[in-house]
C-alpha cells in the first residue's frame, strides 16, 4: 500500500519536473524587448501628475544664496529675454535648441540638479517633459517661474496678522533674499504691513550674472 | 501595465496597506507550510528535510518564469522594477552571518515572526536578538559604513553579467534547481529520522 503511494507520488514529481522544464524551455525563445531607453508614457504621466518635479522659489533662492554647487539653473526662454533678466548662475538653453548636441552633456548627467525655468511654468515644463522623455535624470522645474520669483523673492508680500509664525519666518527669509538679489527697498522695512511698491533695479544685476552663468 | 505603483495604476499611498496584506498572507502561508518549526527549518543544514529549499527555490523559479512571460505579454516592464544594487563583499559576509544565525537560532527572520505569533518563546527571544542586532548596526553605522558600501556594482543582473539571454539563464537555473530537488530526495531518505516530531 505504502509503496503504491510512493510510486504515485514519484509519478507526479516526474510529471511536474517535465512540465516545468517544458515551460522554462519556451522562455529561451522569448525575444528580449529592446529599446527601453526612453521612459514609458504611463510613467511619464505619473511623474507629470506628481508635484515632486517642482522646486519652489524659496528653495531655489536658498540654494543660490548658499552657493549650492549642485544647482544648475536653465533658462529656456529666448536669448533676448535672458539678456534682460536671468537668475544668477543660470545658463540659457532656448527650448527650440534643447535637443542640440551642444547641451547633451549638461542635460544628461547624474551630478547636478537641473532646474528649468521660464516666465511661467509652461515652457519650463515642456522642456522638462522632453528631457524626461529622454530619460535624463535630475531634472526639475521652478514652480511658478520668474513671475513667481518676482512676487515672492524680489518683492515679497508681508503675511497678514492672522497667519502663523511659519508664514512670518518665510517672509523674513524672503526679505533677506530680496536684499541679496537686489530687490525692492520697500521689502527691507521691518514694518510688516507695508507692501513694497518699488520695482527692483534688477536689470543691471542680470548682465553681471550672465557672465557667471556661462561656465 | 506594471509595476502598478510606479506607473501610477495604484496610488502610492496604498503601498503600506498592500505590503501589510501581502505580509499577512505570506506569514499565514509560512505557518501553514510548517515553517514556524525550527526542526523543519534547520533540517536543511542537517540534511533530513529539504522542504525549505524546495519551497523557496520553487517560489523563485515560478516567479521568474512568470515575470519573463508577463514581460513578453507587456503586462509588466521588467526594466522598471526595482533591483537591489549589488555590494559584493558586504553581501557575502552578510549572507554568511545570516546562514550562521539561521542554523544557530533555528529561524530565519520571517519565520521567527511567524513562530513568535503562534507563541513560541524561543522565536520571541530570536526576535529580541534581531532588534539588538539592528540597534548595534544602527548605532555603530559609522564603524561599518566603509565596508557596508564597498564593492558597489549598481544594478547587476546575472544573465547580463554572463552575457547570455534572460531565457537561457532561467532555463539553466531551473534545471539546476530541479537537479537539486531530485538529489535532495536521496539525501533526505538517507538521513531520515522516523520518529522526528515537528
Amino acid at each position: 500500500m505504502e509503496e503504491k503511494i510512493i510510486k504515485q507520488r514519484k509519478k507526479r514529481y516526474v510529471f511536474l519536473t517535465v512540465l516545468l522544464l517544458a515551460i522554462v524551455f519556451i522562455t529561451i525563445f522569448i525575444p528580449e524587448k529592446q529599446n527601453r531607453e526612453q521612459i514609458e508614457p504611463e510613467e511619464l504621466l505619473a511623474e507629470l501628475k506628481d508635484e515632486t518635479r517642482f522646486f519652489t522659489t524659496d528653495e531655489i533662492a536658498e540654494k543660490i544664496i548658499m552657493e549650492d554647487p549642485s544647482l544648475q539653473l536653465i533658462d529656456v526662454r529666448s536669448p533676448e529675454e535672458f539678456e534682460q533678466y536671468g537668475l544668477p548662475g543660470a545658463i540659457n538653453i532656448p527650448i527650440e535648441n534643447i535637443l542640440d548636441t551642444e547641451w547633451t552633456e549638461s542635460l544628461n548627467q547624474d551630478i547636478k540638479t537641473n532646474v528649468f525655468y521660464s516666465n511661467g511654468t509652461i515652457y519650463s515644463s515642456q522642456a522638462w517633459l522632453i528631457i524626461r522623455r529622454l530619460n535624463y535624470k535630475n531634472s526639475y522645474v521652478l514652480k511658478g517661474g520668474l513671475n513667481e520669483w518676482f512676487s515672492t523673492i524680489i518683492m515679497p508680500k508681508a503675511p497678514s496678522s492672522v497667519e502663523d509664525d511659519h508664514a512670518m519666518d518665510v517672509y523674513q527669509f524672503r526679505k533677506g533674499a530680496s536684499l541679496f538679489f537686489g530687490g525692492a527697498k520697500g521689502a527691507v522695512s521691518d514694518d510688516t504691513n507695508e507692501t513694497p511698491k518699488q520695482v527692483a533695479p534688477v536689470k543691471k544685476k542680470a548682465n553681471h550674472e550672465e557672465e557667471e552663468g556661462g561656465c | 501595465m506594471g509595476p502598478l505603483i510606479k506607473l501610477g495604476a495604484i496610488d502610492a499611498g496604498w503601498e503600506l496597506l498592500i505590503a501589510l496584506l501581502i505580509g499577512i498572507a505570506f506569514g499565514f502561508v509560512l505557518e501553514q507550510a510548517g515553517f514556524s518549526s525550527s526542526r523543519k527549518l534547520v533540517g536543511l543544514f542537517y540534511g533530513y528535510d529539504f522542504v525549505v529549499l524546495k519551497v523557496f527555490f520553487t517560489g523563485a523559479i515560478v516567479a521568474a518564469i512568470g515575470l519573463v512571460f508577463f514581460n513578453y505579454f507587456g503586462w509588466i516592464n521588467l526594466d522598471r522594477i526595482f533591483v537591489n544594487p549589488t555590494y559584493l563583499w558586504p553581501t557575502l559576509v552578510g549572507s554568511a552571518l545570516m546562514g550562521l544565525g539561521f542554523v544557530v537560532g533555528g529561524f530565519c527572520p520571517g519565520t521567527s515572526a511567524c513562530a513568535a505569533a503562534i507563541g513560541k518563546i524561543d522565536a520571541m527571544v530570536f526576535l529580541g536578538g534581531i532588534f539588538i542586532g539592528i540597534m548595534i548596526f544602527a548605532f555603530g553605522y559609522p564603524l561599518f559604513e566603509e565596508f557596508y558600501k564597498s564593492g558597489a556594482q549598481g544594478r547587476v543582473l546575472v544573465h547580463e553579467y554572463l552575457g547570455i539571454s534572460r531565457g537561457l539563464f532561467l532555463f539553466i537555473l531551473t534545471t539546476v534547481a530541479l537537479g537539486i530537488f531530485w538529489l535532495s530526495v536521496g539525501v533526505q531518505r538517507k538521513n531520515h529520522h522516523k520518529n522526528l516530531k515537528y
